[in-house]
């Protein structure tokens, strides 16, 4: 059975550093993911996220044990995206195009259809264009397959403003998909 | 933005559901080490770190992959050591000894085999220098080549990945491993004329290689060569009638309004049929093939029934004819007492198919759906 993330802060609390490396194990890849959807590159998704880790471990002992450990880290993970955009625009760089997700590729054998990926690349830059939050809930709710309690501790939410949210974030990724709206989504 | 239209429960299920197939991107693999070593421990009093010590439990993990490849790893860095150091004790001031030991040093299969094993183990940085140096032992080696150019591959390196498989196949020539990946390789960087090349020799060597047929077939769709799609998909459904790629493939060849091939609800399974040979329109052997797949389901099914219903616009009769003879042909198979499990219509008019939106009119066209016994007489979608 898999040690419970608030176990395992306990015992960084307490002096085991190295049980740290579990949590960032366990949750590297989806704070990478979302920092390669704020940075849209992966060199600085990586700094990003071994930045968010030390940030996160420098806060561990404010952490509230009675709270959910990725809730946590997701928050603050998305605040510290936030800031890295706001200094790249202030730097004007601008923001890339969402076409790395070619990138994605399953390292499983043998490869995938070139027909899978288009879906894929769709469906990525349908969710690009979605607003920020919109985009983010329905990656935890569908891909991280987070609980909407969960969803409702990262976005201060009631549960059933959760599940609302995530209704009409649907119908407006369908519409995307369709071809409805074109307007970039606004993080 | 919050006004959009209310979707219909079967979009929001498949939407859920390509939402949850999305990719992740992996991070690095040097990521836990880099944030382990950019963070500073805890400081706590000495009497304290004493406790936790002793209260700390320990455990071991057992994970069937990456425990192989450190298995692999170990047993080919034994090996290595083995004969090196074998060899190292009875060299010395030998010149032939010396001459050995120094083959033995290049002999790339423990490097080979280490990185194969690393990299189905998912240590694919770990597998990369292992595999090349192998290849760089020995270039010629198609099989090194193939490793190596998988490693780049998932590695994210495709313009490596593609000189090694070039580097396979210029010395050998009818590697389909090779030449399939180099296929794939082009196709992903949407060089599709090149990779088109790549398909073809390999379908010269293995004709029926269902992934170069299928991505045949995609190339001329996304090239909107649309009368060679249509022979690239009919190609495929030559060799493969099963799988999602085969029921795809018969999709697009009727969106393009090309009725060779339809997808037939027999009972619970869906069975892909040639209808051009079941209207009697190829040879012999093509007729008597596809009516073999029809009596084998039935042979399978016991409690199958098959009704059989021919177009044939203002000519009912012709219709009757080729009803009765499908039918005969299918009852030679399976024999006199099953004649009930056969049913027959036919209609003097065209069939009206709707397919992706698009509505059809077959002049001359097949329908076949089948029941259970027991649901017979029932509302059965078609």
């Amino acid at each position: 059975m898999d040690i419970s993330d608030n176990h395992i802060v306990t015992q960084v609390k307490q002096g085991e550093t190295e049980a740290y490396s579990m949590l960032v194990q366990r949750y590297q890849k989806p704070v990478f993911n979302l920092m390669f959807r704020f940075s849209q590159s992966k060199i600085d998704a990586a700094e990003l996220t071994q930045d968010i880790f030390c940030k996160a471990f420098e806060k561990l002992s404010k952490f509230d044990n009675n709270r959910n450990f990725f809730p946590w880290l997701y928050t603050l993970a998305t605040n510290h995206g936030k800031d890295w955009v706001r200094e790249q625009a202030r730097k004007r760089n601008g923001l890339r195009l969402y076409t790395d997700s070619m990138d994605m590729e399953d390292s499983s054998l043998p490869k995938k259809t070139l027909e899978k990926q288009q879906e894929i690349d769709e469906m990525f830059i349908a969710l690009a264009k979605l607003p920020h939050e919109k985009r983010e809930m329905l990656l935890l709710r569908y891909q991280q397959e987070l609980s909407l309690g969960e969803l409702g501790e990262i976005f201060t939410l009631s549960t059933s403003a959760v599940k609302m949210r995530i209704h009409r974030s649907l119908a407006l990724l369908q519409d995307q998909l369709n071809g409805k709206f074109e307007t970039n989504g606004k993080t | 933005m919050e006004n959009s239209r209310p979707m219909e429960k079967p979009d929001t299920e498949k939407l859920i559901h390509r939402l949850h197939q999305l990719p992740e991107l992996e991070p690095p693999p040097n990521l836990v080490s880099e944030v382990m070593a950019r963070i500073r421990p805890v400081k706590m009093p000495l009497w304290q770190q004493f406790f936790v010590y002793l209260s700390k439990p320990s455990h071991i993990t057992l994970q069937p992959l990456p425990l192989a490849g450190a298995a692999m790893l170990a047993a080919a860095v034994f090996w290595l050591g083995m004969m090196t150091g074998t060899n190292r004790v009875q060299s010395v001031d030998q010149p032939e000894q010396v001459a050995a030991e120094e083959r033995i040093l290049q002999d790339p299969t423990p490097f080979f085999t280490a990185g194969r094993g690393l990299m189905t183990a998912g240590f694919v940085a770990e597998a990369l220098p292992l595999l090349q140096r192998a290849a760089l032992s020995s270039p010629d080696n198609p099989e090194y080549a193939y490793w190596e150019g998988l490693c780049f591959w998932a590695n994210g390196m495709p313009a490596k990945e593609r000189s090694s498989y070039m580097r396979g196949v210029g010395s050998s020539p009818e590697a389909v491993p090779l030449l399939l990946n180099l296929g794939h390789n082009l196709l992903e960087k949407k060089e599709f004329n090149a990779a088109l090349i790549q398909y073809n020799r390999t379908l010269e060597i293995s004709p029926d290689e269902q992934t170069a047929l299928y991505n045949k077939g995609l190339i001329y769709h996304l090239l909107q060569d649309f009368p060679n799609e249509i022979i690239a998909w009919k190609k495929y459904l030559q060799y493969h009638r099963s799988g999602k790629n085969s029921f795809r493939a018969v999709d697009r060849l009727n969106r393009l309004d090309d009725f060779t091939y339809r997808t037939y609800q027999l009972g619970n399974r869906k069975t892909i049929l040639s209808q051009s040979a079941l209207l009697g329109k190829l040879t012999t052997d093509e007729i008597y093939h596809e009516v073999e797949i029809l009596a084998q389901r039935l042979r399978n099914d016991p409690e199958l029934h098959v009704n059989i219903i021919f177009f044939q616009d203002n000519n009912a009769l012709a219709a009757r004819q080729k009803a009765i003879a499908l039918k005969n042909n299918i009852i030679a198979l399976l024999g006199e007492k099953e004649d009930s499990r056969v049913k027959l219509s036919w209609f003097g008019e065209k069939e009206t198919v709707q397919t992706a939106g698009n509505i059809y009119q077959l002049p001359e066209s097949l329908l076949l759906f089948g029941q259970h016994s027991s649901t017979q007489g029932k509302e059965t979608k078609i």
